[in-house]
């Protein structure tokens, strides 16, 4: 009998902590949330489980909802925040300086003015002068920004969440174990002899 | 007894596991985490000043260097540095700059060469194949300023003598004048040309010509200061060569000098009517007129640029460039358009202010090294000096007792 009841709770802890595994994994959570655990206790105690539209619906209570804004805030700041179609190597691709040295060396802008103030001064006009240099003056290139951080995405987050509550419930499972098996020992008749008249 | 009291303390232990792992998952995931490190935005700056003279500065000549041309030296890097230095009371650091900045760039009209480097004969000097030798108006304000400022900071009547020689000069060499207006414009060649006139709005320095109000009486710098607010609110609101306006202001525009309308710059590729790189200096020189000087049309005007926090609150990012009309030209991000957009919101949304500090601009520095964490242009190194320290209030108005 004791030894059923052992088998029992063991097989009772595993299929809870698979139950647990499988249902955290898959639930979109939300971070600093405690609803998939939630959800998997309903689920493995039987109570009520929440409708699986519900958990993608931000809840009424304002706790949830600044918890659903925490977790998309955090999802724009994740390393992936960089776009994938930018590397980080942009300021390499083309310096400026280059595409200046292309744009002047059709027209030189010291030869342009060289040439024309002393022959044509009243009559040539600076304006194709002054669009080269301020084209040379612009700046069209920079660094492309990363974001490093100490967060973990939430694929991660969910894994240790999926570990966290499988590790304690096999915990509870034990302990729960050998307060049974001590409540059954405390049961047994007194050593005491009986003095039988 | 021992068994049960290993299994108890083994249960025991998982528990504690168990809940240590969660609340571990918790933390890690959590936005708090940056928030949690210890930090001081001070260190930061003199940080990340130290750091720039490292990285872009040549201690022996004093020049400042643009790692992504080809170590050029520009006007603008000289005005930058100089800026940087009187903020931080690196008189040292002034000097040396101000000393190749005077000895190498500027000309005989007192204004600056824009452009200095390798020449092709394998020496150093004004790089004039490319017109190096012409100046660039938004260098030329920058440089008087910080020498205005320096004046104010060490009490050396040199500095100020420097100054009052270029200031007169940006006003006849750089300023025009449209439909009755004065404008500053892009460089000294536009005074010459009978077109319309190049100009970039991002240039104008409205808190500069204050100062140059009360040094340079003989020249109407207060009404520059209306005009450079008038130009700059008519780019935002007109739409240009778009067919509507997103409420940016301009990278590149063209002024008539007869009616003052504006237009795009016609046959350019480079010059165009994007809010890029150009144009992000915007809201940091109107953000920082508003905080020295509380002028109300540099809030108002900074009010017209919500496109910024619309982009914000919907997608958590802004982009590098857009497009007149609020389309996305590159997606790239960069840590100058978020530190220049950091101005717009220290002014209007304090609060984002403080959210597009923490998530973009503090996680980019390495608290370790006193460094950037990535990859940094001179350019964006600067910019994001400049906002940064504009949103920590630590850029003093040193010269309000001229």
């Amino acid at each position: 009998m004791k030894l059923f009841h052992t088998i029992s709770l063991y097989v009772l802890a595993t299929a809870a902590s698979a139950a647990t595994i499988v249902i955290v994994s898959s639930t979109p959570t939300h971070a600093l949330s405690l609803e998939p655990l939630g959800t998997a206790l309903q689920e493995i105690l039987g109570v009520n489980a929440t409708k699986p539209q519900e958990s993608a619906q931000p809840t009424k209570s304002s706790t949830a909802t600044s918890q659903s804004n925490t977790a998309d805030q955090s999802a724009a700041q994740r390393p992936s925040v960089t776009p994938s179609t930018t590397p980080q190597n942009v300021a390499q691709v083309t310096p400026v300086v280059t595409s200046q040295q292309t744009t002047s060396s059709s027209q030189p802008a010291r030869v342009a003015v060289a040439n024309v103030d002393p022959v044509q001064s009243t009559t040539t006009d600076t304006a194709p002068i002054v669009k080269q240099l301020a084209a040379q003056q612009t700046r069209q290139i920079s660094a492309a920004a990363t974001y490093p951080s100490l967060r973990i995405d939430e694929g991660k987050r969910d894994q240790l969440y999926a570990i966290a509550a499988s590790v304690t419930l096999v915990g509870l499972s034990l302990y729960a174990m050998t307060v049974v098996r001590l409540s059954q020992h405390a049961t047994v008749t007194s050593r005491r002899p009986l003095y039988i008249k | 007894m021992t068994k049960k009291f290993l299994i108890r303390f083994f249960a025991v232990i998982l528990i504690i596991v168990g809940v240590s792992l969660a609340g571990y998952a918790a933390f890690r995931s959590s936005d708090n985490v940056d928030k949690n490190l210890v930090f001081a935005d001070r260190t930061l700056l003199s940080g990340l000043w130290d750091n720039y003279k490292k990285v872009y500065w040549e201690p022996g000549s004093g020049r400042t260097l643009d790692k992504q041309q080809n170590d050029i030296t520009t006007s603008e890097g000289q005005s930058y540095t100089m800026l940087r230095a009187v903020w931080e009371s690196d008189k040292a650091t002034f000097d040396k700059t101000w000393e190749f900045t005077k000895v190498q760039l500027q000309r005989e009209d007192k204004l600056f060469s824009w452009k200095w480097g390798l020449k092709p004969d394998g020496t150093y000097g004004l790089l004039t194949d490319q017109g190096g030798e012409n100046t660039a108006s938004d260098a030329d304000s920058d440089i008087a300023l910080a020498l205005v400022m320096a004046t104010s900071r060490w009490q050396e009547q040199g500095y100020l003598d420097a100054a009052r020689e270029i200031i007169p000069a940006i006003w006849e060499e750089e300023v025009i004048t449209a439909a009755g207006k004065p404008y500053l414009a892009s460089n000294s060649l536009e005074k010459a040309s009978k077109q319309d006139a190049v100009m970039n709005v991002s240039y104008f320095a409205p808190y500069a010509y204050r100062y140059f109000a009360k040094i340079d009486t003989r020249h109407d710098w207060n009404g520059l200061i209306d005009s450079s607010y008038d130009l700059i609110n008519k780019s935002i609101d007109e739409p240009i060569d778009k067919s509507k306006s997103a409420g940016l202001p301009p990278d590149w525009i063209s002024l008539n000098k007869d009616t003052g309308a504006i237009s795009a710059i016609q046959d350019s590729a480079t010059l165009t009517t994007n809010y890029g790189y150009d144009a992000m200096r915007t809201p940091w020189r109107l953000a920082l007129d508003y905080k020295w000087n509380k002028d109300e049309r540099a809030k108002s005007t900074l009010n017209k640029m919500s496109f910024l926090k619309t982009q914000w609150q919907e997608n958590g990012k802004l982009y590098s460039t857009y497009s007149h009309d609020g389309k996305t030209v590159k997606t790239d991000e960069v840590a100058e358009s978020y530190a220049t957009a950091l101005s717009y919101f220290t002014i209007t949304n304090p609060e984002i202010a403080t959210e597009v500090f923490d998530k973009k601009l503090k996680t980019l520095y390495d608290q370790n090294t006193n460094s950037w964490a990535g990859e940094m242009t001179y350019y964006g190194d600067n910019w994001t000096w400049f906002s940064i320290a504009l949103h920590d209030n630590k850029l003093d108005n040193l010269a309000a007792d001229l």
